[in-house]
This record gives C-alpha cells, structure tokens and sequence, in this order.
C-alpha cells in the first residue's frame, strides 16, 4: 500500500505522514562529505578562494565551513616575531605547525562527523608531498571525498597586490610597517619555496581529483571531477574574477501597489516611484562608470524604473519577485484576517515558509542562483530589483543565514554599493533622499530563533559561514592567571622541545604561552 | 525576448580539434544540441560531409595520404566551403554560435580558422579532443565509423582496417594546441574522454557554459526513463494544471509503474518526482528513495489554473488564441511559458547529464521540453510532442543521438493531448477554438 501523504505546513512540501523531518527545496545531492584542500605558495589567493567559495556553498545550503591552519598557528604561538618561524630547520616550529594541521584536521572530522557539516576548506599551503598524503590518508580513515585547489601564481604584480591587500594588515604584523610586512612576507615565501612541490597530473597525482587554478584564471586544470558538488565548485572557481568592480543593488521605486500595502502584482510605479527612477539616474551618471550593465525583472515596475535611464538594460524573468501564490495583491491585514494560519505560520518560519501555490526564500535561492553566477562573471552591474530578492542576493554577498536573510533591511529608494575588498564586501547604503512607505516587517517578539534553523543536512539553507571555534578556548588548563617568571635557563630550554617533554599540543603551548611573554615583550 | 538575457554578442565559433575517432562530431552534435535547447542558435558544419559530397565515392584510406595532392585541393576547398557557409549563417540566419566539426590538426588550418574569425568579428573557442586509449578508439568507430555512407558497402573487418590506416595519414601531422604557443587562444582540451580537462582563457558567458556542459557528459552506457505522474482526479475533469491527488487508475498506474520498473532490473536507479502530489505518490507506489524538485513542477498556469479549456475560452478567448499561434513562447498571465519551463528545466538537464540510471516522473509540458532536449526537437514542435498519461519512454544514447523506446503500461487514462487547432485568429468561433479539446468528464 502506498504511503499516505501530507503537504508539510510551512514547506508545502509532499511527505508521507509518518515523516515530519524538514526536507529540502531541491535534491540532496552530497552524500560523503568532502574535504577542500587548498594547495599552494603563500600569497596565492588560498584564502580568498576558501572563504569565497565557503560563502557560496552556504547560500546555496551545503553547510561548509573554513578550517585555517594559520589561525590555528596565531592562537598556538601569540607573537609572531619574524619570517624566521617559517624556516624549513626551525624544528621548533615545523612542530609547532604539525600540530597545528592535526588540530585543524581533528576539527574538520569534529564538523563534518559530528556537527552536520558537508564540506571542509582545509585553507594551508600543503605544498609538500608528505603533507597532502598525510590528508589523504586521513580522509580515507574517515571515508571523507578529497579534492585539492591549487593555486599557481608567478606574476610578481598579483603576489605584491595580494601581499598588500591582506598581508601587510593581519594579525601577524600588527606592530610593522607596511615596507617590514611585505620584506618579512617576501622571505616567508622563500622558505616554502624549496620544498614546493606543486600537484603533478601525469604521474604522481594523477588519481587525484583537482583543479589547478593558474595565473588568477587564466587557465585551469581539472582533473578527475568525481561528483555534482565538485562539479559545481570548479564551474564556480571558472567564474570569479578579482577585477575591481561595483554591484548596485536596488528596488524599484515604489509602485501603487506598495502605496496600497498590497503583496506582489505587477502594477506601475507611483508618483514617487518615477522621482526615485530619475534621481538613480542622475546617481547612475554621478557615478562614473565605464561600461554599467542593467539588470531588471519582468515586472513592470522595475522595468519602468530602467527605463528611466536612458541605457540599455537585460530583463531577467529570474529576477522577479517572490510569488506570494494565494496571497498576491492581498495587503497583510487581508492575509491576516482570510489565512490566519498561513499568516502565523510565515512568522514562525520566514525562510522556508511557501505561499500556498507559491514561492518561499528557499525557493529564491535556487531560482536566483543563475544571476549569482553571472553577477560574478560581470563587472559594474545594476540590479533593480524586489525586496525579497534582494534580501537573497545581499546575503549570498553580505554572508547572512537563513534565519538573518528574511529580516535585511532592503528599503525603497536606497541603493546598496558593494564592493570587494580584501576578504569580504564594503556596503554603502545610499539613501537617494525620495520618500517612500516602508514595506519592512520586523521579527515578531513572540518568535523564537532555535538553532535547528541553521544547520539543516539535505536543504538549501544558507548559513553565514561559520566562525573559526578556536576563538574559544580548546584547553581546559590555560587559563589567565598571571605567569610566573622562569629563570633564563629554563626558557631557553623551552625554545627548542627535547623529545623527552612530551609533546602534545597543549604542553607546547603552555611552554609557548610562557616563554613569548618573556623572550617577545621588550 | 525571453525570460534569461540573451549573452551573446559577436557570433562564436567552436573549432573541434582532433585525430579521427576521437568523439569530435559526437561532443559537436550534443553541444548543438543542448545550444539550441536553451535557446542559442547553433549550426554544426562538418568538413566530412562536405567532403562526400564533393567525392561522391569514397575508395578507401588513401584519399587521406599528406601527400595526395589532389585530395590536399579538394579537402582544402571543403573546409572553406564550410567557412563561406559558416558566414551565411550569422549573416543571413541569424545563428549564433557555428560548430566547425573537422580534424583541424595542424597549426596551418587552425590559422587560416583564426585569420577568418578575426577578419569577420567572430570569436574562436577550440575544443580539442585527446585519447590514446586503443579501446575507446576501436569502440567509436565501431559505433559510429561502421554506419558511415563511406563504409556503406565494406564488411566490418575491411572497415576497421581501413580506417585505422586512415587515422594513421593525419598523426604524422597531428600538432596538438600547444600551452605555450597557443597561451592566447581561448581552448578546452578534452583528456581521455572527461577524465582530466586544461581550460584556457574563457571569454565569456557562452565559453563559460559550453566548459561547464562539456564537463558534465559522460558516455557511460545508461538509460532515462520519462514518465507522467498516473492520472489525476483534475486530468479526468479536463482541469489544467492545480495540486490534486491520483485518480483510482492513476493509483493502478503508479503500481504499474513498480512492477515495470523491477522488470527492468536496472541497477542504481535514480528517482525523481516534482513538488506535485500526484508525482509524489505515483513515487510512493515504487517503494524506493525518491528525490523531489521543484524545477519538475507542471508549467504555471496563471490565470487559467484549475481551468478547463472550455472555461479558458469562455473567461480568455483572446490569451486562448494567442496560445495557440505561438505555444512556444506564449506565457499565461502571471503564469509561465515553454520557453520559461526550458530554463527553470537546465539544473535538470544539466544533472541529468551527470547522472546514469534514472526514472523521472513529471508533467505533461515538462516532459514535452525534456524529450525535445533529448530528441533534438525544435521550438514549434516541442509544445505539441505526445507525451500520453501512463506511458513510459525509455531513451538510450547510441551513436550520435538517442534511441526511444514507448510502454503503455495498459492502464486506461483519459487523453490530455491537445493539436493545434486551424483556425488561431483571436476572430475565431468558440466551436473552432475547442475543435481540438480532448474529451473528459
């Protein structure tokens, strides 16, 4: 006998009765989890390419998370002094950083084991041989899939430019000048450089899957794609750039509709509607960009905002605002009084809630993922848009949950300027000084935010990329209290570990903790 | 215009790139194919063709020899014939993207290809194509090479023979896109059919999605299975579109359904539904995982929801009419259109390609648009395509396209397929209008 089925309540979805679990807009397709293992020198783009690509396997619901080794270093050993740390015979160190890859490595089994997680960026160089077999022995162990990035750079204009866009102002060289920075870094290179070996397709590697991203781009080797995800990935990594270049995003200005308080439709803009059009057009002009492509919907108050231009623009039917099905052009109180239920249960779950015959933010997500991959294509683009579509894009570039995405703040007549800066987006929010009703909801008080929101195996549910848990402290026994002072002999034993202190992760740092105090403090 | 900005500016012209045998006419008729599934007008042009035509009979390997040079003229003539076909295309059919199907294995041909494209504006992608896998090879050509008009009269044995000392006259000159030499080019080098692949310098959108296509095919043996959803309590009212439940025979389908497909006995099966009850349950009958996705859902009706077609003209006679001249692209008010469904359907496709084994249980206009994707059918006829209730297509790959096969699974369902009328004047009679509407309760 088949199954009995009901339509789950917030989802709409069909499920067999018996089987309440939250399911998934789309189909599920990762099965073992992977582990993202970034290859290559430093100052190579490892980390931007990580938390890049992190970001964009979160809004589209794959929980992912980034596990820097480096900061698994800057906690183990508080004061950086020098490039010196970084030489291949500085045994103390290479312990150190051992360590600290094994650390990272038991916190991506934790994530991906224990957690929900589905894919790890283990962010490192992992340029040698002995370090890479080491993790690929570790997936196996833990039947994780493995796919290595590398990134391949000689252009010493990229390496300099990436130096100091995020080098020169990390932790490490908070108390250096910019020319020490980049000196130190430069030499911290040199120490990789000798042991470098890059991944080699013919012959040793070549079982591997990977993808060799060279010259920022330019040319791409791929190899052995095993599955849908890293199918995905490489399609992804294909199509960033690191161009500088500006993305708009905004509103139509405000319809009839929007003056009456009524949901969808596609009714024309009001009189303040078509102010608002033409004062982004004299904003669009004060701008002074080279070659801006416009992007609308086929709705026809955002078309009619374009065209207020004067420039050519592209209609995306994907661009369209969220179908509110049963409730399209009912104003709020009329959905409250005719579907009160439906009403409630839109407060209870703002992101995966669906109209009845229509759309939810989860539904959005997929709809709008086309126009994420092209707004990365492109350079200085224009979005005008709708507010919930709107709230789906600036969380795939503001890195915002599910739970945070419904509640942005996307008024009328305010245009958003992102632009790419170091690892992230600066916004500027441009009020165009045309006034406007608000069409924002908040949160209700009443709703709670349970965190089973977030972390959903088998859905697209964005998350904001996690923060690194080492922010909290991993071991119990260092505390803050005041350290004792240690004769000079017994630091300088401490620098370089005999074999016989025992070395876990957690004595080295004690010693470590210890002795920068005193060796590092002038 | 259509519901997705149309990227393409300058025409593109995607230049195969390999030794005989090597999968070239097989990846250039797949990727018309899907070019023009999605909405881009694409032209193959293959240089063998030409060349039958202008050597009306083929004697055997020694046409190919580098030193015959009267073949050398003739062989040269064909591919700027191509080329002169190449320009009429974009010029006067308004095509966008030209697939130039030939071996292109010396540096010369592909500057003469280069020197044509920049004089005329087009923009030049390279897909080169490389194994050496002695078993791959031989199973091409029995594949492909076998069937061909030039082998028509030749045992299998003389044909084999044949056309490996063909292969043999272009290795000599056979200079593969070179990393260094050629670091300007934009180029997809295709390893050992999809296990490694070299990208070098995509241009632009259509570049972007053509790599990302050529890396998701593969051609391991396996079949899809298309069906509709069993017989809905809305079909059996003549009622488009809506969320209802399984008629009683809908139910005897979806059991149908189950014990056909066990009788398949096909490993690793796939199945996936739409968001729609009546999918959901014809799964449920199988009794094996399913996936749903909402990009399967029915086309969006709009307006004429839950309509009848009867009702449709009485409420909508003009939207009826419009439907009905242009099926294709006609979208119901604050509804959808085939061309919408198209790209909602590209995830599917493009996944369906990944996958092996599977069972897709959708819609009537869904299938429609998934069946002209695999049987290469154009726009005009896509909305019109039989895709009857409880009956199950099975398409196979084999040589260059796709072999179908059709169960009716013998159980009773009410017909929902609608021919186009002869009259489609928004002036028409209501009786001219519903000539064609099929019966129902």
């Amino acid at each position: 006998m088949p199954r009995e089925l009901t339509q789950n309540r917030i989802q709409k979805i069909w499920v067999p009765t018996k089987d309440d679990r939250r399911r998934g807009g789309a189909p599920h397709f990762a099965n073992p989890p992977t582990v993202i293992v970034m290859v290559g020198l430093p100052a190579r783009g490892k980390t931007y390419m990580s938390r890049k690509l992190t970001r964009y396997l979160n809004w589209i619901g794959m929980p992912t998370k980034v596990f820097n080794v480096g900061e698994y270093r800057r906690e183990a050993v508080k004061n950086y002094s020098s490039y010196d740390f970084f030489k291949p015979d500085n045994e103390c160190a290479v312990k150190i950083r051992q360590q600290c890859a094994l650390a990272a490595l038991r916190d991506v089994r934790s994530y991906l084991k224990d957690e929900g997680g589905q894919v790890a960026v283990f962010d490192a160089t992992n340029t040698t041989r002995e370090r890479r077999d080491m993790i690929l022995k570790f997936g196996e162990e833990n039947d994780f899939k493995i796919f290595f990035i590398e990134s391949v750079c000689d252009d010493p204009s990229v390496i300099a430019s990436n130096i100091m866009e995020v080098k020169v102002s990390c932790p490490d060289y908070r108390d250096c000048n910019k020319t020490e920075a980049m000196l130190d870094f430069q030499k911290r290179i040199e120490c990789y450089k000798k042991s470098y070996q890059p991944l080699d397709p013919d012959r040793y590697d070549r079982d591997l899957s990977f993808i060799k991203v060279i010259d920022v781009g330019r040319r791409f080797l791929v190899n052995r794609i095993q599955d849908h995800i890293q199918s995905k990935i490489v399609y992804y990594l294909m199509n960033i750039h690191v161009q500088p270049r500006t993305i708009y995003l905004c509103r139509h200005g405000e319809s009839t509709d929007n003056l009456k308080g009524r949901l969808g439709g596609d009714a024309g803009l009001s009189p303040h509607g078509k102010q608002f059009s033409s004062a982004l057009a004299r904003f669009v002009e004060e701008q002074q960009l080279k070659d801006l492509k416009v992007w609308t919907s086929q709705l026809c108050r955002s078309i009619q905002t374009a065209e207020h231009l004067g420039v050519p623009y592209e209609q995306w039917k994907a661009l369209n605002e969220i179908d509110a099905g049963v409730c399209e052009e009912m104003t709020y109180d009329e959905v409250k009084e005719k579907l009160p239920e439906e009403f409630a249960l839109r407060d209870e779950d703002k992101y995966y809630y669906r109209y009845p015959a229509g759309e939810s933010y989860q539904d959005l997500v997929q709809r709008v993922e086309p126009v994420i991959m092209e707004l990365e294509r492109q350079e200085n683009v224009l979005v005008i848009c709708h507010q919930a579509v709107m709230r789906c894009l600036l969380a795939y570039f503001l890195d915002k949950s599910a739970d945070e995405m419904p509640y942005l703040k996307c008024p009328l007549h305010t245009v958003l300027k992102l632009t790419p800066v170091a690892y992230g987006c600066k916004v500027e929010s441009i009020s165009l000084n045309v006034e406007a009703v608000n069409t924002h909801r908040e949160r209700p008080e009443e709703v709670k935010r349970g965190p089973g929101t977030l972390i959903r195996r088998n859905s697209v549910t964005p998350l904001t990329s996690p923060e690194s848990n080492i922010k909290k402290p991993r071991i119990d026994d260092l505390d803050e209290a005041p350290i004792q002072e240690l004769p000079p002999s017994v630091s300088a034993l401490a620098l370089c570990s005999p074999s016989h202190i025992p070395l876990t992760l957690c004595t080295i740092l004690h010693y470590l903790k210890v002795v920068s105090l005193l060796v590092f403090q002038r | 215009g259509s519901s997705v900005p149309q990227f393409c500016n300058s025409p593109t012209m995607i230049v195969m790139v390999g030794l005989p045998a090597r999968g070239k006419t097989y990846i250039s008729k797949k990727l018309t194919r899907y070019l023009n599934w999605i909405g881009v007008p694409t032209k193959m042009f293959n240089v063998g063709q030409y060349r039958r035509e202008a050597v009306k009979i083929y004697k055997n390997f020694e046409f190919f020899k580098p030193d015959n040079e009267e073949a050398m003229k003739i062989r040269k003539a064909c591919a700027a014939a191509a080329l002169k076909d190449v320009a009429l295309y974009f010029t006067k059919e308004q095509g966008q993207v030209a697939v130039f199907d030939a071996t292109n294995t010396t540096r010369e041909r592909r500057a003469i290809i280069l020197s044509f494209a920049m004089e005329m504006g087009y923009k030049v992608f390279f897909v080169e194509s490389i194994c050496d896998d002695p078993e791959i090879i031989a199973e091409n050509i029995k594949q492909v090479k076998f069937g061909s008009p030039d082998y028509a009269d030749r045992d299998i044995d003389e044909a084999m023979e044949d056309f490996i000392q063909r292969i043999d006259c272009y290795r000599a000159s056979y200079m593969p896109i070179d990393d260094e030499k050629d670091r300007k080019l934009s180029y997809i080098k295709i390893f050992d059919v999809g296990s490694r692949y070299l990208v070098n310098r995509v241009q632009d959108h259509i570049q972007s999605r053509i790599v990302y296509y050529l890396m998701n095919i593969h051609v391991t043996p396996r079949s899809i299975y298309l069906s509709r959803h069993g017989e809905s309590e809305l079909n059996l009212l003549g009622r488009i579109g809506g969320d209802t439940g399984l008629s009683p025979r809908g139910q005897k389908y979806a059991s149908a359904l189950a014990t056909f497909i066990k009788g398949q006995k096909i490993s690793d099966l796939k199945v996936w539904t739409s968001h729609m009850k009546r999918t959901v349950q014809t799964a449920e009958a199988l009794g094996v995982q399913y996936e749903q996705w909402k990009a399967l859902n029915e086309i969006d009706a709009g307006v004429c929801e839950e309509l009848t077609y009867e009702e449709i003209q009485e409420n909508f006679p003009e939207e009826f009419a419009l439907r009905d001249q242009d099926k294709y692209r006609y979208r119901y008010p604050k509804g959808e259109s085939y061309e919408d469904l198209v790209h909602r359907l590209e995830p599917v496709i493009m996944e369906l390609e990944r996958q092996e084994n599977v069972l897709v249980i959708c819609h009537q206009a869904v299938m429609r648009c998934l069946l002209a994707y695999f049987l290469d059918k154009p726009a005009d006829e896509l909305p019109y395509l039989r895709c009857p209730l409880h009956t199950v297509l099975k398409l196979t790959p084999i040589a260059y396209g796709c072999k179908v096969e059709s169960f009716f699974l013998n159980i009773e369902a009410v017909n929902t397929h609608r021919e186009r009328p002869m009259n489609v004047n928004v002036s028409r009679k209501t009786e001219e209008a519903l000539q064609t509407v099929p019966d129902h309760i």
